[in-house]
């Protein structure tokens, strides 16, 4: 069962002048097993370079991040806010880029290039696919590696309305089937009840506000008036966090 | 780390292109060359026959000389003694110029340790060149190779450093999200990435160390096409300068066609997408 264990995580940035601003105060949070949890937040609440910080992409200014799964380290699957994907390489090519596990990648790769519904374009490169296109291949990456944590940063925002529902009832179809530990930053309220079992609130400056539980059935449809209620709640919650700021 | 590029005068990155147009281009380009060319001669046979032959031969002498030096051997010999000499300086070129063009390309303090050098080197006159390969070398290989090599370096250096500069910030730190080794991102990434801006520098680095070696030759070595024109002017023998002039420009070409071709195949995912 993975498991990721955040301790009292602290990100200062000094600008140039030396001057100190603080994006993630005391963050302690503690995901394990097959849950998926949405943090939202204003912009510059830090919800970003918390997801770095636990990638590995930036380190932290002090506290800890530990990402296990059973004995060992846990392996990792990122879905971008922009696809990026080496334009350079065809789709499967994309894939096999970050596989670590070499034994029947290909297989694996098919597999989710299926569920993503772009089975038939292993050998596209990605300039040939739209954006919503390019952006299904970024999730059938990150699930080709069979990660047990999924980080997942914005992946719907810069994708039209349209595509993003479509997007988001395919995610939610695939880690029904493979019950990963998903982290998934989003400013977007009605993606982060549709999907998730958690909802971490940061407020400016980095801090956990609250965290709401989600106890909805899945899968959830936008249109399901539970989904709705819940959504309109922790809208309401937002904007009394945005004006209090 | 993104740094600023050094600015060096003379010797500024240059992108390449690569033609993905469609062949009735291509051949209407080749068309318009033909032509040019075909001008050139009249125009060069027109000047040839209002000056004396001796100061300024017909094409149809360069051309027949030409055809003479190719039945003796004698073109061979002395290309294939400069191509060496210009293969080996550009090859440390390309060793010394790639690493350094990384380096500065991903480092402030390198671009700053690496501007005045790559300055001097790149603002320094061939015929500077040619006279200190001759001084610190002597008549031989040595000078010709090393002068080659670092006319071509600052021209490497610049365009691979251009080129990492280049490289998607995003796609670095997608790699480090999945943590993929620094090989696999110098192959997968860097290298694909670079590969546009490397040709630039190959394409005019190599102009440049051709020109200069002959250059070269002239005053320092036995044998090479700078040592032939060097005796045939000598010798006031005007139609074996431009036979030779000529081999020159005929091997250039060549060489343009083989780096286009190549670059064709590398940059193939391109031309998929047209």
């Amino acid at each position: 069962m993975a498991n990721i264990e955040i301790k009292q995580l602290e990100k200062t940035y000094t600008d140039a002048k030396g001057r100190q601003t603080r994006v993630l105060d005391s963050i302690d949070l503690t995901v394990s097993g097959d849950t998926f949890v949405s943090i939202v937040g204003p912009s510059g609440s830090g919800k970003t370079t918390l997801l770095n910080i636990v990638s590995g992409i930036e380190s932290a200014t002090s506290g800890s991040v530990s990402l296990r799964e059973g004995g060992r380290d846990a392996k990792v699957g990122y879905v971008f806010q922009d696809p990026r994907l080496l334009p350079w390489r065809t789709v499967m090519q994309n894939l096999s880029f970050v596989q670590d596990d070499r034994s029947d990648w290909e297989v694996r790769a098919r597999h989710y290039l299926e569920l993503v519904g772009l089975g038939h374009l292993g050998d596209r490169f990605p300039a040939q696919l739209s954006g919503g296109q390019q952006q299904r291949i970024g999730i059938a990456r990150a699930f080709s590696v069979e990660p047990d944590i999924l980080l997942m940063d914005e992946p719907f925002s810069h994708l039209d309305a349209m595509t993003s529902r479509s997007l988001r009832e395919h995610l939610e179809q695939i880690w029904l089937q493979s019950r990963k530990t998903v982290l998934f930053v989003t400013h977007d309220i009605t993606e982060a009840v549709q999907l998730s079992d958690r909802i971490i609130v940061l407020a400016p400056g980095g801090r956990i506000h609250e965290t709401i539980e989600v106890d909805l059935p899945r899968p959830r449809r936008a249109s399901d008036p539970r989904v709705a209620v819940l959504q309109a709640e922790v809208l309401a919650r937002f904007e009394a966090l945005e004006a209090a700021a | 780390m993104v740094s600023k590029a050094p600015v060096v005068a003379g010797t500024r990155p240059v992108m390449s292109t690569v033609s993905t147009s469609a062949p009735r281009n291509g051949l209407q380009r080749r068309a318009i060359s033909f032509v040019a060319l075909i001008l050139a001669v009249v125009l060069w046979a027109a000047a040839a026959w209002l000056i004396s032959d001796n100061i300024l031969p017909s094409p149809f002498t360069v051309f027949g000389r030409m055809i003479e030096l190719v039945v003796s051997g004698e073109v061979f010999v002395h290309f294939f003694s400069s191509i060496q000499k210009i293969l080996a300086g550009f090859g440390l070129a390309l060793l010394f110029g790639i690493p350094i063009g990384f380096a500065i390309g991903k480092s402030q303090f390198m671009a700053a340790y690496f501007a005045i050098p790559l300055f001097t080197f790149g603002n320094i006159p061939g015929l500077t060149y040619a006279v200190f390969g001759l001084v610190v070398f002597g008549i031989g290989a040595g000078g010709p190779i090393t002068v080659s090599a670092m006319v071509a370096l600052p021209f490497i250096a610049l365009n691979v450093a251009e080129g990492v500069r280049s490289v998607d910030g995003g796609l670095l730190r997608m790699c480090r999200a999945y943590k993929r080794p620094f090989g696999t991102i110098v192959r997968h990434v860097y290298a694909p990435a670079l590969a546009a801006f490397v040709f630039s520098g190959v394409r005019y680095g190599f102009a440049m160390a051709w020109k200069v070696e002959a250059l070269t030759e002239v005053f320092g070595a036995g044998e090479g096409v700078g040592f032939m024109i060097k005796r045939a002017y000598q010798e006031f023998h005007v139609g074996d300068m431009l036979a030779w002039t000529m081999f020159f420009v005929i091997v250039m070409l060549l060489i343009e066609q083989g780096l286009n071709m190549l670059e064709k195949r590398i940059f193939a995912w391109r031309k998929d997408l047209a």
